[in-house]
């Protein structure tokens, strides 16, 4: 190990290169594989956005059920008895009364509901978790005008 | 013909050697985050989805920076600076990119988020891009040496050559 050595440059920075390409092997498998993530529709948006397609799936598509299942974590605290739209083939239609507020990982609608002709104004709170991007927690009130 | 490099197995050697690699490393990982950032744009898988924090505070940052993108610029700069770190040019300049989006995520990670248990965790690259970035330049000092010049004077239009033989010399 003692005295001089020679080494080409070209050697040395193609050996940079293929340490590069490890690293890079590497912080891919850390990043996409190790961590388990759970892909899906609600992975990967902002939390606007995702309440947006989640709204969607939900009073547009009417997949209430599917769309549960995708963008609310399992764990997730709310009320189902007080959520009949998620469920698939609910006839539940929404129509929001302002557009919806964020901030942070937390978004709020105001909305009109329409069930079997009866309309109400909730206000839902809906709060995306901090990791895997599923909604975690939803707090309803109904207006009692 | 390629240059032929003298070396000794001494600690300065062992130094630069790990410079060298942090160098790659943190490239890599600025490689990476922004390509997983575009790919998204692009409608294409994500690499990994983009955190958004987890206390309010860096949840308002975070999502303030994308929805006013800022972030298309941030994770464009990822994107350059860590190709100039990967292929070793211009490497002084992408440091100098690298340090303020490193410093931002060292803050993002400790202030904001409180992970203090993780201050000095060689496996957190939300504090260790930072280090590293302080360290490699710290390696590059004498590129940076200048910026302190106590009393400088104004240039002239001729110094723009300056720039075209930074660029095409080795130092």
């Amino acid at each position: 190990m003692s005295g001089s050595h020679l080494i080409s440059e070209r050697t040395l920075y193609v050996a940079s290169l293929v340490v590069a390409a490890l690293f890079l092997t590497n912080i891919y498998y850390q990043l996409h594989i190790a961590p388990g993530w759970q892909w899906g529709p609600a992975l990967d948006k902002m939390p606007k956005q995702m309440l947006s397609d989640f709204r969607e799936e939900v009073y547009v598509n009417a997949k209430g059920g599917y769309a549960a299942g995708e963008y609310i974590a399992p764990d997730a605290d709310f009320d189902k008895a007080i959520f009949p739209e998620f469920a698939d083939g609910a006839e539940v239609k929404s129509e929001l009364l302002q557009p919806l507020v964020g901030d942070g990982r937390t978004v709020v609608t105001v909305h009109k509901l329409t069930q079997a002709g009866a309309e109400k104004t909730v206000v839902d709170v809906y709060h995306i978790g901090p990791r895997g991007g599923r909604i975690d927690s939803i707090k309803r009130h109904v207006s009692q005008e | 013909m390629s240059k032929e490099i003298t070396y000794n197995w001494s600690v300065g050697t062992i130094v630069k050697i790990l410079l060298s690699l942090g160098r790659l490393y943190i490239g890599g990982w600025m490689l990476v985050s922004g390509a997983s950032y575009w790919l998204t744009q692009a409608g294409l898988p994500a690499i990994f989805p983009q955190p958004v924090g987890n206390t309010p505070l860096s949840s308002q940052m975070l999502i303030t920076m994308i929805e006013v993108g800022l972030f298309d610029i941030v994770k464009t700069l990822e994107i350059v600076c860590g190709l100039m770190l990967i292929f070793n040019r211009f490497v002084p300049l992408g440091l100098l990119i690298a340090m303020p989006i490193s410093a931002i995520v060292w803050y993002n990670a400790i202030i904001l988020n409180g992970r203090t248990d993780r201050l000095f965790n060689p496996t957190y690259m939300g504090v260790m891009c930072f280090y590293i970035s302080v360290a490699l330049m710290l390696a590059y000092l004498r590129f940076y040496a200048p910026l302190l010049t106590w009393k400088a004077k104004m240039g002239g239009f001729g110094d723009a050559r300056k720039l075209v033989e930074a660029a095409t010399t080795e130092a």
